[in-house]
């Protein structure tokens, strides 16, 4: 039985692992490092049943200790929660290592397309096109499925059109920690 | 009136349907004065016509050609416009300034928010430093796999994709559609719809038309409709996409 569980460590490593009682910094290591997307202070909160302020000062630890240790990987805020990336002084290293090509590649007008859900949200495809000058119907739906942009209601006017917004995603992709963090508009409006 | 509108007249092209016979540019002044006008022109025909007229007159000049050219351009617009629903918006009243500005501000407005889709490319560029663990199956599809594509068989997939595959029957016959004799216009259909809004507050759409067979009619009626909500004689509501639209007198 014991073999069938380690088959990939030794007996005694195993053990050794097993005995320690895993303690907070352990635990979030290792959410994190499974975790495929950020997860939050308050969902880590939850399934260790403790504060969240000590959660918080926890992952502020660690954040430093990587740094300053120059370990391989950091921890990032995005959006509401946390993740773990590649320490990018490994840039060079890791490029030739992962598949470059699943990288997303954002055409120019999904950007501006992007750019106006991002500072003019909720909006519609109307809204979108009057201002880009071009019908964007596509280009949005190509941004959904994507997962860079949602679905949010419907304005309440004649038609109903759908509105939407960025998504976490969104936030993940450009490494923002949240909207607000986008500079400020400069638009001569009369 | 500029130079390239009066060319309209020199061209040489007459138009000859029943409701005007003249130069374009004449036309275009008469919709100028009474806008109404403007239901009873078919662009389309006139487009024809100056195209086998020019079949014909080969030696026009390129001015006389773009001066056509303009004058449809700006018909084409107006009639858009006035089948567009818009309340505040007399569109033949609109003051050419006013749409400069707003053309001008449209810019401004699309050159701001190009700059900005260059800063989120530099924050693209910003991101390639890093690397993190991607999720091999997308979130929203990890249901979809286990509800959706446990139950499917291949057969099942091969009969929905020869099923979207197979070519469509073309129900609608837009030249059977344009060779319709035409019994009624707006202007009837809007004084018929306000004496039905006159015995009660409210009508569907579906009953307001329930009695027309012609596509043609249906159509002239959902057009009386737009013209008299731009006009606030009534109120349209319609709470879902496809759904039932209501038409109600309008509220002030």
């Amino acid at each position: 039985m014991i073999e069938e569980k380690n088959k990939y460590l030794s007996a005694s490593l195993y053990d050794e692992l097993m005995e320690g009682r895993p303690d907070l910094k352990t635990c979030l290591e290792g959410i994190m490092f499974i975790s495929e997307k950020p997860v939050t202070v308050y969902e880590i909160s939850k399934i260790l049943n403790l504060e969240k302020k000590l959660v918080q000062e926890t992952i502020d630890e660690l954040q430093d200790e990587y740094i300053k240790n120059n370990r391989g990987f950091i921890i990032r805020k995005i959006g509401n929660g946390y993740r773990m990336y590649s320490n990018p002084s490994l840039k060079d290293v890791l490029k030739n290592f992962v598949n470059t090509s699943q990288k997303a590649h954002i055409t120019q007008a999904a950007l501006e397309t992007l750019a106006i859900v991002a500072y003019r949200q909720p909006v519609t495809r109307q809204q979108i096109a009057e201002i880009r000058g071009v019908k964007t119907d596509s280009i949005v739906i190509n941004l959904v499925n994507k997962g860079l942009v949602r679905e949010s209601g419907r304005l309440k006017v004649q038609g109903s059109p759908i509105l939407y917004r960025t998504t976490p995603k969104f936030l993940e992709m450009l490494g923002l920690k949240n909207i607000n963090e986008l500079p400020e508009l400069n638009i001569k409006e009369d | 009136m500029n130079e390239i509108y009066k060319t309209g007249q020199n061209s040489g092209f007459i138009i000859d349907f029943d409701y005007f016979s003249g130069p374009v540019n004449i036309l275009l002044d008469l919709v100028f004065k009474k806008r109404e006008f403007i239901y009873e022109i078919k662009i389309s025909e006139i487009i024809r016509e100056f195209i086998s007229f020019i079949d014909k007159n080969r030696n026009n000049t390129l001015e006389e050609l773009s001066g056509f050219v303009y004058i449809i351009s700006i018909m084409l617009d107006l009639k858009s416009k006035s089948l567009i629903p818009s309340r505040n918006n007399n569109v033949l009243q609109e003051d050419k300034n006013d749409n400069l500005n707003i053309l001008r501000q449209r810019e401004d407005e699309y050159r701001t928010f190009r700059q900005i889709s260059g800063y989120f490319s530099e924050l693209l560029e910003n991101e390639e430093v890093y690397f993190v663990r991607e999720a091999p199956v997308e979130e929203e599809f990890l249901d979809f796999f286990n509800e959706v594509f446990n139950k499917i068989k291949a057969k099942d997939l091969q009969d929905i994709a020869s099923g979207l595959l197979s070519a469509k029957q073309e129900k609608f016959n837009i030249v059977e559609f344009y060779n319709k004799k035409i019994t009624k216009n707006i202007f009837q259909e809007i004084k018929r719809i306000k004496n039905v809004l006159q015995s009660k507050d409210n009508i569907s759409f579906k009953e307001l038309t329930n009695e027309y067979d012609e596509l043609i009619d249906i159509v002239i009626a959902f057009l009386s409709i737009l013209e008299l909500y731009k006009n606030e004689d009534i109120d349209i509501e319609q709470f879902e996409i496809f759904g039932e639209i209501i038409i109600k007198k309008f509220a002030a």
